[in-house]
């Protein structure tokens, strides 16, 4: 290149372009930036991972060791179950953050008004605001039949080919929902801990004990129960088989469901 | 005009990913209720231990978690097929001849309520275990628990005590020789 006013030719340094006209030399700033991007876009996703995502190494699935299953205690038992309720429970629990406040009425007076005293203190009122969300779908079943462990020899009479029986009457077995019933559907906040989620699932058992009684699954256990053990009966060559339910003293539905000592 | 076809296309859109469905299923319950014939005759209190260890090379500190767990499972006689087939009598004779189908487990009842945290420590700057983490925990649990039920012998014990229950009930009603299979 030639200067018009020293006619002194002047040497630019440039860089050489490579065969496809890629400057290494212009680009190697980008090069440095684009690497630091890389690097720290793998460290946010792949080792801090704040959004979860279910991708490589960063969100393996935490897994249990191998403990042993130890069988505590082993229970001889007739339950005839006739019964079994199954529902699909919508549990939810909100959490409020409360705050107090003070509620004034105007005065009726111009003057105090003026003064800055326009208002007295009638009382205070709470107001409170969301603050957290959970609602969890649970899958749970409850077992109602006749508890045969009840029966007595006194219970058994046989008159030529008619057998008549007296059964004890229909009781709630089991109110199950287990761990992989439960869905975790939406959760909005950590206010939530080990406890406080088994009081929701008690509850859910609760009412899906309410919902089942409404159903009627005691009296459907007590007819389902004599309909069969009556055609049992009857295959020992008996004619006819007279069934009559027992009345015995109702079962405290609280320790069915596992809610002893427990305030809900 | 366009900025309207705009608006209206936004609007739509959004009313497609409004969470209106959501709750709408939310709401529906599903319950029913059916009939069955089992008899249950054991029942196996099961205790686990639940125990995780989470550390992580790239991450400072580590997470352990240990719970107390345990499970109750039932097994006994699925009767609903029970008919005249099973059953060979001589009244006269006073004998009975009884084949009732295989023992099997009928329920499995693992309480959210009576799993306990035993231990629990969280250190360096890892972040506590979430609620759905400690679910995930128990539900491998119970499928560890589960996949045992064959080697723990509960169904040999629920044919055990099926066979003395139906030989109690045989005597009552009258039979003194009485024979119990299971096929």
């Amino acid at each position: 290149m030639e200067n018009k006013t020293t006619g002194k030719k002047t040497v630019q340094k440039e860089a050489k372009p490579n065969k496809d006209g890629f400057n290494l030399f212009k680009t190697r700033p980008l090069f440095l930036i684009a690497t630091a991007v890389l690097v720290f876009a793998f460290v946010f996703i792949f080792l801090i991972n704040p959004f979860h995502f279910n991708i490589g190494f960063a969100n393996r699935k935490l897994e249990i060791e191998k403990t042993t299953n130890l069988v505590k205690e082993i229970k001889k038992i007739a339950e005839f179950t006739t019964a079994c309720f199954y529902e699909e429970l919508v549990i939810e629990d909100t959490k409020y953050k409360y705050k107090e406040r003070k509620v004034y009425k105007k005065s009726d007076n111009w003057y105090k008004r003026q003064l800055g005293l326009g208002k007295t203190e009638v009382g205070t009122q709470i107001d409170s605001t969301e603050i957290g969300k959970i609602v969890l779908i649970a899958k749970g079943k409850i077992r109602a039949g006749l508890n045969f462990s009840k029966l007595t020899e006194d219970d058994f009479k046989i008159q030529n080919d008619t057998l008549y029986a007296t059964l004890p009457e229909a009781e709630i077995f089991d109110i199950i929902i287990n761990p992989s019933d439960i869905e975790f559907f939406h959760r909005d906040g950590n206010y939530w801990d080990e406890e406080s989620i088994s009081e929701l699932v008690s509850r859910g058992k609760i009412t899906m004990y309410d919902h089942a009684m409404s159903e009627n699954i005691l009296e459907k256990a007590n007819k389902y129960g004599i309909e069969k053990m009556s055609n049992i009966f009857k295959t020992f060559g008996f004619k006819e088989a007279i069934i009559t339910i027992k009345e015995t003293t109702a079962t405290d539905n609280a320790s069915i469901i596992g809610l002893e000592n427990k305030s809900l | 005009m366009k900025k309207l076809v705009i608006l209206i296309c936004g609007l739509a859109l959004m009313s497609m990913f409004s969470c209106k469905p959501e709750e709408d299923s939310l709401n529906k319950r599903i319950m029913g209720l059916e009939t069955m014939a089992e008899l249950g005759t054991v029942e196996y209190t099961v205790t686990k231990i639940i125990k995780a260890n989470d550390p992580k090379w790239y991450k400072n500190g580590e997470r352990k978690i240990i719970f107390n767990s345990v499970a109750y499972i039932k097994a006994g006689i699925d009767m609903q097929e029970f008919s005249m087939n099973n059953v060979t009598f001589n009244k006269e004779e006073k004998t009975v001849s009884v084949v009732l189908p295989r023992a099997k487990v009928l329920s499995f009842n693992m309480p959210p309520e009576k799993i306990h945290v035993a231990f629990s420590e969280i250190s360096g700057a890892r972040k506590e275990f979430t609620i759905e983490e400690t679910n995930d925990l128990k539900i491998q649990a119970e499928n560890a628990i589960r996949e045992d039920i064959p080697n723990m012998g509960i169904l040999q014990d629920a044919e055990n005590n099926a066979k003395g229950f139906f030989k109690v009930l045989l005597t009552q009603l009258g039979f003194e020789v009485i024979t119990i299979k299971f096929e």
